[in-house]
């Protein structure tokens, strides 16, 4: 179908096709609204032709099972206060493909509920930061098992891809940045695996809240910057792996609260405010063969209660020697200073950061611990900087 | 109230306890700076409620970013610490962790659905409790300003409408 064509609307075109059937959209900028797709078809745009919602509509919704989208544009769908208009609605299916689609200044761009086996590849995705409060995520996935999400590029929504209740899914490669609020975030969804992506300058990076089994790895944590800001928010995370991931410039690097039984290996904290603010109701934890390079504080905790263990990091702030040269630190490194407690209890104090006096209180802990928890340590640290 | 007057008192005294000599600028000048110092030690004694600014603000409890101005709740101490949630539930966790002893709360308040960031008290607002209302932690409560207000927008569909006194046992 197309401007000059016999069929001149989407609308026209799906009711006409049959099940299975294989729909080609020609360029051109079409005025439709409210689209139903609940036969198996495949849209198939040439040249990227364009829907406008008019800032009024939604513009797609798939009901049907084995639909597959590709090569579109959107522009402009509605803004609803009591529904989540979408440019492109999922609801209901099975193994539905949206690729190489791009979409701009949606409330909610992609939102997929109660279905299975969703591929969402390949799309950019760009919202309008302007409107704060009234702009949606951009991959919304609620209620959904076995998706895979990859190579998606995501900006100036509220938060980038939003997982809740989603299980056995995937999620790499994506570049989520300039988000208002999260990179992304998942609540309530166990067993996921997110590998590979980039969260860059989001308004407070990535939020992993209430799950269980999920992997992490390799992902980058960029330039959260701010007041409440951090790379990475752990809330009652239990039973997952963080590895070999990079936490470069953030406020506060990892930010963990009441989670356990987490593997944290191989990553890299370097230029962070705080590495680390690991809250004194996490336990069971293991942080092994990471780097800290560069950062104000290493670790920050709340109390005085350590049930985590630390091992064969790197530290940059360790000051003790290696006679027996076997590359581990013949003393443990305690990664929490007394100032850093301080501030975790009265964060005015933070006026007297890098001063002499504080150095003094600093050094004076160290050798007599007193409110510093003493069990907080790193037994063998060792002298050079891992490869990781 | 009481050291509001005292504090009039003061201002007042020293408006008139000047000497004839002293009608200079340089005078008036430190009369208001004394002024200001009286009106700014007087504010920072009251315990009051905040605006909650969506997009800035933290959840207490669970720590995300408030950002749908249609949910809030907010607790105010006696000592004026104020206290922001992003969801009805949250606020009911924290009321139920012993963090802040009833008899120390001056404020419980809660966000108008259907006014963007009006904060109600929780003991004159009336409840929805329904599926169909999304929250930001899936308390799926929301807060009207009257029991009419929630009666309207509830409109026959199947939510329920409760006191804060009854929300506070139903939500988890």
């Amino acid at each position: 179908m197309g401007k000059n064509q016999t069929i001149t609307s989407l609308n026209k075109a799906i009711q006409l096709a049959k099940e299975g059937d294989t729909i080609r959209i020609l360029p051109g900028v079409y005025k439709e609204k409210n689209l139903v797709i609940n036969k198996r078809l495949t849209l198939l745009g040439e040249g990227s032709p364009l829907f406008d919602g008019e800032n009024k509509y939604e513009i797609l919704l798939i009901n049907a099972n084995k639909v597959e989208v590709s090569g579109l544009s959107f522009d402009r769908s509605g803004y609803s206060a009591m529904n989540d208009f979408a440019a492109i609605k999922v609801i209901d299916t099975d193994s539905v493909t949206i690729s190489n689609v791009q979409i701009f200044n949606a409330y909610f761009a992609i939102h997929v509920s109660n279905s299975t086996r969703t591929q969402i590849h390949d799309n950019d995705i760009i919202g309008s930061p302007a409107s704060e409060q009234m702009t949606g995520n951009g991959i919304h996935l609620w209620k959904c098992s076995q998706a895979h999400i990859y190579n998606n590029n995501i900006r100036g929504h509220r938060d980038g891809i939003y997982f809740e209740f989603v299980t056995d899914s995937k999620i790499e490669k994506n570049f989520s940045r300039k988000n208002i609020r999260y990179g992304l975030h998942f609540m309530f969804s166990n067993s996921d695996y997110y590998g590979h992506n980039k969260f860059i300058d989001n308004g407070a990076g990535v939020a992993v809240m209430y799950s269980k089994n999920v992997t992490m790895l390799n992902n980058w944590f960029q330039q959260n910057w701010g007041a409440s800001s951090y790379g990475l928010l752990l809330k009652d995370i239990t039973d997952s792996h963080i590895e070999k991931n990079k936490f470069i410039r953030n406020t506060v690097g990892v930010l963990m609260e009441g989670s356990s039984r987490l593997q944290v290996k191989q990553n890299l904290f370097q230029a962070n405010g705080w590495a680390m603010k690991v809250q004194a109701s996490c336990d069971d934890n293991l942080f092994e063969k990471n780097n800290f390079i560069g950062n104000s504080f290493d670790i920050g905790t709340n109390g005085t209660l350590v049930l985590n263990k630390f091992t064969q990091n790197y530290w940059d702030k360790y000051e003790g020697y290696d006679l027996d040269r076997d590359g581990r630190g013949d003393i443990p490194h305690h990664p929490a200073t007394l100032y850093s407690m301080l501030i975790e209890q009265n964060p005015t104090t933070l006026l007297l950061f890098r001063s002499f006096i504080v150095t003094l209180l600093d050094k004076a802990e160290r050798a007599i611990p007193s409110l510093t928890p003493e069990l907080l340590r790193d037994e063998r640290p060792v002298m050079k900087q891992l490869l990781l | 109230m009481l050291l509001q007057q005292l504090g009039w008192l003061l201002v007042y005294g020293i408006l008139n306890g000047g000497t004839p000599k002293s009608k200079s600028s340089n005078m008036s000048l430190r009369i208001v700076y004394i002024w200001l110092l009286v009106a700014g030690s007087l504010l920072s004694c009251s315990a009051q409620q905040e605006p909650i600014i969506f997009g800035t603000d933290l959840c207490h409890f669970c720590k995300m970013t408030l950002m749908d101005e249609k949910f809030g709740c907010e607790l105010v101490t006696k000592k004026g610490k104020v206290f922001k949630f992003d969801d009805v539930n949250c606020l009911l966790r924290f009321m139920r962790s012993g963090a802040v002893a009833p008899k120390d709360t001056k404020e419980t308040l809660v966000v108008n659905f259907e006014k963007k960031g009006e904060l109600l008290a929780v003991s004159t607002a009336s409840f929805i409790y329904a599926d169909y209302i999304l929250t930001p932690m899936g308390s799926r409560v929301a807060a009207f300003s009257a029991k009419e207000a929630a009666v309207k927008f509830n409109n026959n569909r199947d939510g329920k409408i409760y006191t804060w006194e009854e929300i506070k046992k139903i939500v988890p």
